[in-house]
């Protein structure tokens, strides 16, 4: 993950070739671990963009990629929430809830292991749980720092990671 | 499966990933060896965790651009301020041809003021000294606001929490989705108050609009590139601009208000509007008592 601004020159503001070069990928690799798929994430990264444009005014020199994946989920929690139209909704916490909904059942357990079975269990996850699994292993923020981006306390924090993995698990049968 | 026994189980990978102080630690620990069961469970979301981990990056599709959309790839990240300009562009553009639905938009948030001027005014009549509203500073300070909350988490998702500011004020926001909203589109962000002014934010899909409140009488001969407006029930409105940002500023009942909203929320208004007609007495009392369910909401600032 990197750290810094994506420019050299902390004073001079970068360009969107600055941006998509030191970041772009990486952003992209959240927003589509998040998705699960090439238009859903394109749609993503464009409102993200977007949304950098207008904050880094005001960004804080720090974990510009931590600052990308709070924003990339909140937009994407954002929309999902938009889709459902259940914007007040209360969180799952029965783990029997972990799972979005019937796209999980079709997974391929012999394939378990290969990058787009993953990405479909990841898919399967309900959102809450998918945001907490990509931002603790993709991202690689700490618990502090998910449960900051995710505005809950660390022992949500906690319960939507472990609940998350353990679905996934048995999804794709992973053999320890 | 018992309470205590899940959350057992959600701290085992808390416990993997070495997330748990001593005390839980030891106590994981021990349960591990008393328990096949939950070390099979922890072996199990080792491997999920390792198997997410070992995702690769995504490959980017040739032809898809890190730009957004109508910028190009050459051109600096551009500031908020050089986004007010931008905005400011579009605005001046519009502005040739502007709508009467912009014009009942503006009304619609002189309502909202005058709603508010209601709830907090109500009965408190102060002489008070002239004032003349620090417009550049505020229109600073809800920017900042704006910006803080652009990056907050959804708002469903977090209780009341303190916000730092740049200038040392510090944001009360209600995250918790009970804050009532107003019209069913203005959801009361939070506020604070200091020695100079009471401030609310609302906002909606990440566009917020800013009131801000201190008494006095309000001197509009002093307002930089105000423009004198008629409204009921106040002593005196002003509207005025800075880049993209519109500025309503009106006295009554011995206080001061002054509402900063940018472009963006100027729709939202519009889309009030659509739903409760301007002029429709209902919207007043409407965001009467909402107003006062979000004070109610952020018992102790005022």
């Amino acid at each position: 993950m990197t750290n810094a601004p994506p420019t050299s020159d902390p004073h001079q503001v970068p360009t969107w070739e600055e941006v998509a070069e030191s970041h772009g990928r990486f952003l992209y690799t959240v927003a589509y671990r998040l998705t699960g798929n090439h238009d859903d994430t394109q749609d993503l990264v464009q409102e993200v963009l977007l949304r950098v444009q207008k904050g880094l005014a005001t960004y804080k020199p720090g974990n510009f990629e931590g600052w990308l994946a709070r924003i990339t989920q909140n937009v994407f929690l954002d929309q999902v929430r938009a889709k459902k139209r259940r914007p007040t909704e209360a969180l799952p916490d029965d783990p029997d809830r972990v799972l979005e909904g019937a796209p999980g059942a079709d997974i391929a357990l012999d394939h378990a292991g290969l990058p787009d079975h993953i990405q479909d269990a990841i898919r399967s996850l309900a959102p809450d749980y998918r945001s907490a699994v990509v931002l603790a292993d993709v991202v690689g923020l700490n618990y502090n720092e998910i449960s900051e981006a995710l505005g809950v306390p660390v022992g949500t924090v906690r319960s939507r990671i472990h609940r998350g993995r353990h679905r996934l698990r048995e999804l794709i049968e992973v053999t320890p | 499966m018992s309470a205590p026994d899940r959350e057992l189980h959600d701290q085992l990978s808390a416990y993997l990933d070495d997330e748990l102080d001593a005390t839980e630690r030891t106590e994981i620990e021990a349960a591990l060896a008393a328990s096949a069961e939950l070390t099979a469970e922890l072996d199990a979301v080792r491997a999920a965790r390792e198997l997410v981990r070992s995702l690769p990056d995504v490959e980017v599709p040739a032809g898809f651009r890190f730009v957004p959309t109508g910028h190009s790839e050459t051109a600096p990240v551009t500031s908020l301020a050089d986004v007010r300009t931008s905005a400011k562009r579009r605005r001046t553009a519009a502005a040739r041809n502007e709508s009467w639905a912009r014009k009942a938009a503006w009304r619609s948030v002189v309502a909202v003021a005058a709603a508010f001027a209601l709830l907090v005014g109500a009965g408190s009549i102060i002489p008070g000294v002239e004032v003349v509203p620090a417009v550049d500073d505020l229109v600073r300070v809800h920017t900042a606001a704006a910006t803080e909350l652009m990056a907050m988490p959804p708002a469903e998702a977090a209780p009341t929490m303190p916000m730092p500011l740049d200038d040392g004020k510090m944001l009360m926001v209600d995250m918790s989705g009970d804050a009532p909203d107003l019209g069913a589109e203005l959801p009361l962000m939070g506020g604070y108050e200091d020695d100079d002014y009471v401030h609310l934010v609302y906002g909606a899909e990440q566009q917020y609009l800013s009131v801000f409140r201190q008494e006095g009488r309000l001197d509009g001969d002093e307002l930089d590139g105000a423009t004198a407006m008629d409204m009921d029930d106040a002593t005196a409105a002003y509207s005025l601009e800075r880049d993209s940002v519109k500025v309503l500023v009106l006295e009554q009942d011995g206080m001061v208000y002054t509402i900063v909203s940018d472009d963006a929320m100027v729709d939202k208004a519009m889309g009030m509007t659509a739903m409760l007609p301007p002029d429709d007495d209902n919207f007043v009392v409407d965001a009467f008592e909402n107003l006062g369910g979000a004070l109610e909401n952020l018992g102790g600032l005022f």
